[in-house]
């Protein structure tokens, strides 16, 4: 039997460190994100399940939510806001409450946004103000005798209708063809990839954000460097950097991919 | 409440406590707060007073999802926040089985010896996820180290070994 009375707290704290990692568990961060109800449903009944039998898990599922205020982060928040807000060219008036930094902040957006001609592109890096547009799929022979049902995903004819004003630029009419088409296929990549697309060449960058994000997993892997690319985009061109720089990481590290060396020029403007 | 200013300073700290339990990650929570509030600020002409807090609460949950729903899709990340680590040598001093056998131990002492040494938590991270602060978790697993040091102390109850003292 394993004695621990006379160890010094160091001794001990090895001898529980060697002890005390068994079996597999999920990081806390995913048990409390299950107790908030927000994780996707395939990590929730893995994450459940797993609780379901350990007893560690469930103490920290138990516990009290933890979520304290500090000063810092209020003033943080408080400056993130004004410089979104400015940057998006949506300032109205001076909001009370800001901080010092935060004026300063202002007043340089202001004058940015002054000296612009477009209200939203200064604060933005070029690579996201004017995108490529993506060329259509080869829509050869393996589309053709597809066959046409939800499971099997969209033919030539089904995406014709799509890809036609797509291809003269009349987005509007293409995004609203790219919806029904995902609508009907809903686990075909293709519809709700153009669908953000079209909707980037509009400037609805949230709608765009939805649309890529479904994208993402149903996508093949020709199709999924442009998912990772546009959904990027979208996500910088509605101020969350942070969740671009992941994407462009990744599409970075990939020297034969199409998308790499803009993924590289975009995350080497947005820093870190 | 129609002030944009003043449903800030009434809500940001609950929507910010929200957006922490949901993410863990204070950087985080501080990014989803502001977009809360940004989407808040565009829309607040059709969102009235009687909507609030109920929406802003809404929107945060939502975005705290599309970043769990994110971090599944793009970095496989919940593979491998799946933490497969070797057994214990002896399963008898488990950490399932020290914090069974010590009754003494408050939740909050558990939760940090979970923490600390499951996960292999830093004071900083315990502090960051329990909301104490890292001088009070250094507090908390002192003690519990104590407590568990007198359990050890005494054999296991039911080894053949125990003393019934």
């Amino acid at each position: 039997m394993p004695d621990f009375s006379d160890l010094p707290d160091e001794a001990l704290v090895e001898r529980l460190q060697q002890q005390a990692r068994t079996g597999a568990c999920p990081h806390p961060d995913l048990l409390y994100a299950l107790r908030e109800g927000v994780l996707p449903p395939e990590g929730e009944a893995a994450v459940r399940a797993h609780a379901g039998q350990c007893p560690l898990c469930r103490t920290l599922l138990e516990s009290e939510p933890a979520g304290m205020v500090d000063e810092g982060a209020s003033a943080r928040i408080r400056a993130r806001i004004e410089n979104k807000i400015v940057r998006r060219g949506g300032w109205r008036r001076p909001l009370v409450w800001i901080p010092a930094a935060a004026a300063l902040l202002l007043a340089v957006g202001l004058a940015m946004r002054h000296s612009a001609t477009h209200p939203a592109a200064p604060s933005l890096p070029a690579q996201v103000v004017t995108i490529a547009v993506l060329a259509p799929p080869d829509l050869g022979p393996d589309l053709v005798t597809r066959g046409a049902s939800a499971a099997a995903g969209p033919t030539v004819a089904d995406l014709l209708p799509a890809f036609q004003p797509y291809n003269r630029g009349d987005y509007a009419a293409a995004a609203t063809e790219f919806a029904q088409l995902g609508a009907r296929f809903p686990h075909s990549g293709i519809p709700p990839l153009y669908l953000g697309v079209a909707q980037l060449q509009r400037g609805q960058n949230a709608a765009a954000q939805r649309a890529l994000l479904r994208a993402l997993p149903l996508a093949g892997a020709e199709e999924r460097s442009a998912a990772a690319w546009y959904l990027a985009v979208a996500d910088v061109r509605l101020g969350q950097a942070s969740a671009a720089r992941p994407l462009l990481r990744d599409l970075c590290g990939r020297p034969n991919d199409a998308f790499a060396a803009r993924a590289c020029s975009l995350a080497s403007a947005l820093g870190h | 409440m129609k002030d944009f200013d003043a449903v800030y300073g009434r809500w940001a700290g609950d929507v910010y406590r929200l957006c922490l339990r949901a993410v863990s990650r204070p950087e985080v929570a501080e990014d989803l707060t502001s977009d809360v509030f940004l989407l808040y600020h565009k829309d607040q002409a059709r969102v009235g007073e009687e909507m609030l807090p109920g929406w802003l609460f809404t929107v945060a949950k939502r975005r705290a999802a599309d970043y769990w729903r994110r971090r599944y899709l793009e970095q496989r990340w919940a593979a491998g926040q799946w933490e497969d680590v070797p057994a214990a040598a002896d399963p008898e001093y488990s950490l399932e089985s020290l914090l069974e056998r010590c009754a003494a131990l408050k939740p909050v002492h558990r939760i940090c010896l979970i923490l600390r040494f499951r996960h292999g938590m830093s004071r900083a991270e315990i502090a960051s996820r329990t909301g104490l602060s890292e001088l009070q978790v250094k507090g908390h697993l002192q003690y519990s180290l104590q407590l568990l040091r007198e359990t050890l102390q005494r054999p296991a109850a039911g080894t053949g070994e125990a003393s019934h003292a």
